[in-house]
């Protein structure tokens, strides 16, 4: 199997949510976000056990000025952007799920047995890009299955299917980091000089199955800017517990010895 | 501090609940108390009531300390399925296999079977130290910023914590022997030396932490060499000592919690 990928292109994304209802449908995922955030159309301002795709409402000023201030009214900058699971290349509630829950999918997707969780919560510990979470009173951890389903079954993901304006594709992973460079090659051609490639190839992820297309700064778009999987601070963790450890059992047998019973 | 979404934190903060803190102190003291009662046995007839008491005390918490694992998960009636795979790459795989090794062991080492409850008595010494410490890397190699900041400190200070409580524990059941003091003093001078690691390296801490910081470091320091002179200060000593390292795993939990 050729491993797969989304490339979510926020240049063409018109806001419109349907990834969302998509999902929620197809997936059949319990209704979230009633609540009114005060920002923009966000209603449930992250990915989550209930939201598995989430289009991000972002304000910023134009041309491409990536400050915190607020959008003034004369000059405004509204960008949306679908945030989905980034399935990673190394995924860090993959490695850390104690159960073997998390696995990786034929189609280099990760995917959560929901047979199989116990809801012990370290995956949401453990994810760089804070997308799986645990469900209260279900008591397991959700976040997108990439359709796995749907994916075997020859289906684009519901997400995919339903995006309007083609602002979610859904392909291999090669053709879809061919098109994604396109794609920015293009808009820089127009004079859209800030869009960028998100894909964090760079970092210890490994890169992701789910790509972006922005303009301007990733992480006006809550996207590190350099993603860590957990697993980099295992040599240094295991080494200061060795260390502790023996500096216990030494201590211990030191102590005895020399102060005696 | 880079611009976020709309201030949205970038990562999720921990669902663990008040189970996991409690843990973390009691499977702590108990690996650390099965330190002590393996150099106690091995250490012949001089140490036989520290050795004792010391085995109770890992075995209780060998029985205690999965009830708390299991009541903090989603689904509680699957904590069998921790034992589907072993998985060196996840340090919660790794504390439940140490778990499981350490419960058997310690409480195997109160049989009377002979020179297997010899082994029983090693293997939970040895597999005590690592569940006293494996605590720190478990939190430590997250995504959880603070915690994986202070990836290896995290460790060596829960480690010096538990011996901490599991020596306390033995004072206030009687056993106020210098040895008993002397670890304290040592496990006290290794939490203050993190206190001013963890200053150097710019960490900012609350009420709680501070709080937790001067009972086990200075407080119970102080306390402890007080004691040498003043014995009726072990008593306060040791529950200063017990309050700090109770303290010392609530604070890094909320800690986690916290946008950092």
């Amino acid at each position: 199997m050729k491993t797969t990928a989304f490339l979510t292109d926020s240049t063409l994304c018109i806001g419109c949510k349907a990834c969302e209802v998509a999902c929620k449908e197809w997936n059949d995922v319990p209704a979230d976000g009633y609540g009114w955030s005060g920002h923009s159309y966000d209603n449930t301002m992250a990915l989550g056990h209930a939201t598995w795709r989430h289009v991000k409402f972002v304000e910023s000023p134009c041309s491409g000025q990536t400050s915190n201030q607020q959008p003034t009214t004369s000059n405004p900058d509204w960008q949306f952007s679908s945030d989905v699971c980034k399935h990673c290349a190394h995924a860090g509630c993959l490695e850390g799920c104690p159960t073997g829950a998390i696995v990786r999918t034929e189609f280099g997707g990760v995917f959560v047995q929901e047979d199989v969780c116990n809801g012990c919560g370290y995956c949401v510990v453990t994810c760089p890009f804070g997308v799986i979470d645990r469900r209260p009173g279900d008591g397991r951890a959700f976040k997108c299955t990439f359709c796995y389903d749907r994916q075997k079954a020859g289906l684009k993901p519901a997400c995919a299917t339903a995006c309007p304006t083609e602002s979610i594709l859904f392909g291999t992973l090669d053709e879809m980091q061919a098109k994604a460079a396109a794609r920015v090659d293009t808009l820089h051609a127009r004079g859209v000089s800030d869009a960028v490639l998100y894909d964090a190839a760079n970092s210890s992820v490994g890169g992701i199955h789910a790509l972006f297309v922005l303009r301007g700064d990733p992480e006006d778009f809550n996207l590190p800017a350099n993603p860590v999987v957990p697993t980099v601070h295992l040599r240094a963790g295991w080494t200061s517990a060795a260390v502790a450890s023996a500096g216990m059992i030494g201590g211990v047998i030191a102590a005895l010895r020399y102060f005696g019973g | 501090m880079t611009a976020t979404y709309r201030d949205a934190p970038l990562v999720k903060p921990p669902v663990w609940t008040w189970e996991v803190p409690l843990y973390f102190f009691v499977g702590g003291a108990a690996g650390a108390a099965a330190v002590i009662a393996a150099a106690a046995h091995f250490g012949g007839a001089p140490f036989a009531l520290l050795a004792r008491d010391a085995k109770w005390m890992a075995a209780i918490g060998a029985l205690i300390s999965p009830v708390l694992l299991i009541s903090d998960l989603g689904r509680p009636a699957r904590f069998l399925n921790m034992l589907r795979v072993f998985k060196p790459q996840s340090p919660m795989s790794m504390g439940v296999w140490t778990l499981v090794l350490f419960s058997n062991a310690a409480l195997a080492a109160l049989l009377p079977i002979g020179i297997a409850a010899d082994v029983a008595v090693a293997v939970a010494g040895v597999s005590g130290a690592i569940l006293a410490t494996y605590t720190g890397v478990l939190i430590g190699a997250t995504a959880i910023p603070v915690w994986a900041r202070h990836v290896d400190i995290l460790p060596i200070l829960f480690g010096a914590s538990g011996l901490a409580a599991a020596v306390s524990i033995l004072e206030l059941l009687g056993h106020r022997t210098n040895a008993m003091n002397a670890l304290g003093m040592a496990a006290a001078a290794v939490e203050l030396l993190i206190i001013f690691a963890l200053a150097r390296r710019g960490s900012s801490s609350g009420p709680l932490m501070r709080g937790a910081e001067v009972l086990s470091g200075p407080a119970a320091l102080l306390l402890r060499l007080a004691a040498i002179s003043m014995p009726q200060l072990r008593v306060v000593a040791a529950v200063v000592t017990l309050a700090g390292s109770l303290l010392t795993r609530v604070a890094w939990i909320e800690a986690g919690k916290r946008r950092s």
